[in-house]
């Protein structure tokens, strides 16, 4: 079940990144939590799904654990949070193996906020 | 280098105008609304305007990175040149609680170079030298050395006693944007190298891991004057 705000999550290391992410989303009426490290992400959803946000936009390239760690940890949790990778390193190699990781979509920095919230829409809805 | 060059500019750029595309966008959803936030909105313009520097700046550092034909190459006084540089980061060391000595032959013969570029090579150095003994703990004082090599070149250095430079670091550190300051451009050494090799040098760098390191090059005699 969807509740009335769904919750995003969003894992960057780039702290203005992240900030105007979560400026965007919180335009859009979601509600956010902001995550630099792959690590802090999954220590603060460690519980069951039920703590899992609607939603996770993921970095790909960061310090510590690497976006493609998350997605194996959380598979392996069977965690079903429909992962939405957003990143710089727009290599095919990359986005394949993003995708084939389980990422329900795979968009390249700088993207375009209407692009997004369509995508995330698309992520809830599916999940 | 291009291709290492454009895969990290692309992602230098990248961070800065995601966040001004996602800043704004944000920025026009608030203000159409009832009431909008205006103290968000000006944040936001906050973080435009600083992401759009970053983004200048990393143009600009490329701009020097390439601006080796506009070199200005005249007769140079290399024992001025660096102590004009110790005197500029004066404050900044004394600040940091890090001394320099400087080491610098009273007979040096006049070189041939850019002193405008040389200064910026030498504040890379000098800079990086700094930044590599606050994060070890160390206090023992920078070197700056510039001596008469041979008939033909002078060698100018900078040491340091910070934690040095690993075997693994030595093949990336001069390329553009390597960088493991969490501050840093990773721009330092590149264009500094740039630098040199338009001279007609080389840089180089001799470490000891755990010991130090230190950055160098070399720098033509000037041709003395032909005899009248
Ligand atoms: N004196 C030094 N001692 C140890 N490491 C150094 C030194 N100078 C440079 N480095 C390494 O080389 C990297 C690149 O240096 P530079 O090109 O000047 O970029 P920045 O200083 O912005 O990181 C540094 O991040 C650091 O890891
Ligand atoms: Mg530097």
């Amino acid at each position: 079940m969807v509740a009335e705000h769904p919750r995003i999550a969003v894992v960057d290391d780039e702290a203005d990144v992240l900030r105007a992410m979560q400026r965007l989303l919180r335009s859009s009426g979601y509600a956010v939590d902001v995550y630099a490290t792959g690590e802090a992400f999954l220590h603060a959803v460690s519980g069951d799904c039920p703590d899992c946000p609607d939603c996770l936009l993921l970095d790909l390239h960061m310090p510590g654990i690497s976006g493609f760690e998350v997605q194996a940890r959380l598979r392996a949790r069977n965690c079903k949070v429909p992962v939405v990778v957003i990143t710089g390193h727009d290599t095919a190699a990359a986005e394949g193996r993003a995708m084939a990781g389980g990422a329900v979509a795979f968009l390249r920095k700088p993207v375009d906020g209407e692009l997004l919230l369509a995508t995330i829409e698309r992520a809830i809805g599916a999940g | 280098m291009l291709g290492e060059l454009s895969a990290s500019l692309v992602h230098e750029l990248n961070q800065p105008l995601a966040a001004i595309l996602s800043n704004a966008q944000a920025a026009q959803r608030f203000i159409s609304r009832d009431q909008p936030d205006l103290a968000e909105v000006r944040s936001i313009l906050d973080d435009i305007v600083a992401n759009d520097r970053r983004a200048g700046q990393v143009i600009q550092r490329l701009r020097a990175l390439f601006r080796k034909d506009r070199s200005q190459q005249r007769e140079v006084d290399v024992k001025q040149i660096v102590l004009e540089v110790l005197q500029l980061i004066r404050n900044d060391l004394l600040n940091r609680g890090i001394g320099v000595e400087a080491e610098l032959d009273d007979d040096l013969p006049v070189a041939t170079g850019d002193s405008v570029q040389l200064q910026q090579v030498l504040l890379n150095l000098t800079m990086n030298a700094c930044e590599a003994m606050e994060g070890s703990g160390v206090r023992e004082p920078i070197r700056a050395r510039a001596r008469r090599k041979d008939t033909q070149t002078i060698e100018v250095s900078i040491s340091d006693s910070g934690p040095g430079v690993s075997e693994e670091q030595l093949g990336s550190i001069f390329l553009p944007f390597m960088t493991t300051k969490p501050k840093g451009m990773g721009l330092g050494l590149a264009v500094s190298r740039s630098i040199i090799e338009a001279h007609g040098g080389r840089l180089w760098v001799l470490s000891t891991p755990g010991q130090g390191a230190t950055f160098g090059f070399d720098l033509p005699i000037a041709a003395a004057p032909a005899a009248p």
